[in-house]
């Protein structure tokens, strides 16, 4: 669901969101990329998760854990107070 | 004048009217013309696309007059948290290019801003684009906060592609969760 929400993120960010340990988190994305539900790929030193495009259920899993997501307050009080969207390098945070 | 107890909008008010009176035409967007409509949802910049610049107009000298100087690419005030920044236009959502505004005025003060409707559009391209969730929750709390044109920003984010994200703006409108 996390990853739905995100649509691409990384295991620290998804860990943070999710309140679990770091390493649980690596080894879950990685046994979900064993089966092809997700898909990763390195950026820099950065593993960039997404929903696999390529897995045959994509177009119907994303709408069912966007749904999912839905009654789990907690995770969208945490993925909603993020900021994703760029700032302009040099502005005050 | 700008001190330690003005908020953004006394800050907005001030500074659009100094660029106005040398010729400056600049709105006020993003999470600042979000602050203007809902009061609640309080950012730190103080943002403004200018629309309209003559040649040879000193806006610097404008927004400096205020107390406000020049640090990277910004301004800051020394007796104000907020900082603002001038963007280079057109304004633009997506898309979209933005040709009208709303025009507020107080005691011989201006202050040009996104339409409500286009600080909706504005904050939900930033979800729509970023994945940006916080920028979803801003979108709602400026669409409760007056009047809003639904079918445009309905039509506009089926030509940005984003139509399942809009149904779920929509539904949380709705007081669906979000």
């Amino acid at each position: 669901m996390g990853i739905a929400l995100l649509e691409e993120t990384y295991a620290r960010e998804l860990a943070r969101v999710l309140e679990a340990p770091l390493l649980s988190v690596q080894r879950i994305v990685d046994a979900l990329d064993r089966e092809g539900i997700v898909a990763t790929r390195l950026i820099g030193r950065q593993r960039r998760v997404t929903l696999n495009p390529r897995y045959f259920a994509r177009k119907e899993l994303e709408p069912v854990l966007r749904r999912l997501a839905q009654g789990d307050q907690r995770l969208l009080d945490a993925v909603g107070s993020m900021r994703r969207r760029p700032r302009r390098k040099g502005k005050p945070l | 004048m700008i001190g330690p107890t003005s908020q953004l909008v006394d800050v907005a008010f001030a500074v659009c009217t100094a660029l106005d009176s040398v010729g400056v035409r600049a709105i006020l967007v993003g999470g600042s013309a979000a602050t203007f409509y809902t009061g609640s949802y309080q950012s730190h910049d103080v943002d403004f696309v200018v629309s309209f610049y003559p040649r040879g107009t000193d806006a610097r000298g404008a927004i400096e007059a205020l107390g406000f100087h020049l640090v990277g690419q910004h301004y800051a005030h020394p007796e104000s948290s907020y900082t603002v920044d001038l963007l280079g236009g057109p304004a633009g959502i997506g898309d979209d290019l933005v040709t009208t505004w709303h025009t507020a005025r107080r005691a011989g003060e201006i202050l040009h801003v996104y339409s409500r409707t286009d600080c909706v559009r504005d904050r939900l391209a930033a979800y729509y684009h970023w994945a940006d969730r916080s920028s979803l929750r801003v979108a709602l709390l400026v669409a409760g906060s007056g009047p809003i044109d639904l079918e445009a920003i309905e039509s506009w984010s089926e030509r940005e592609g984003s139509r399942t994200k809009f149904e779920e703006f929509d539904a949380a409108l709705n007081g669906g969760p979000i």
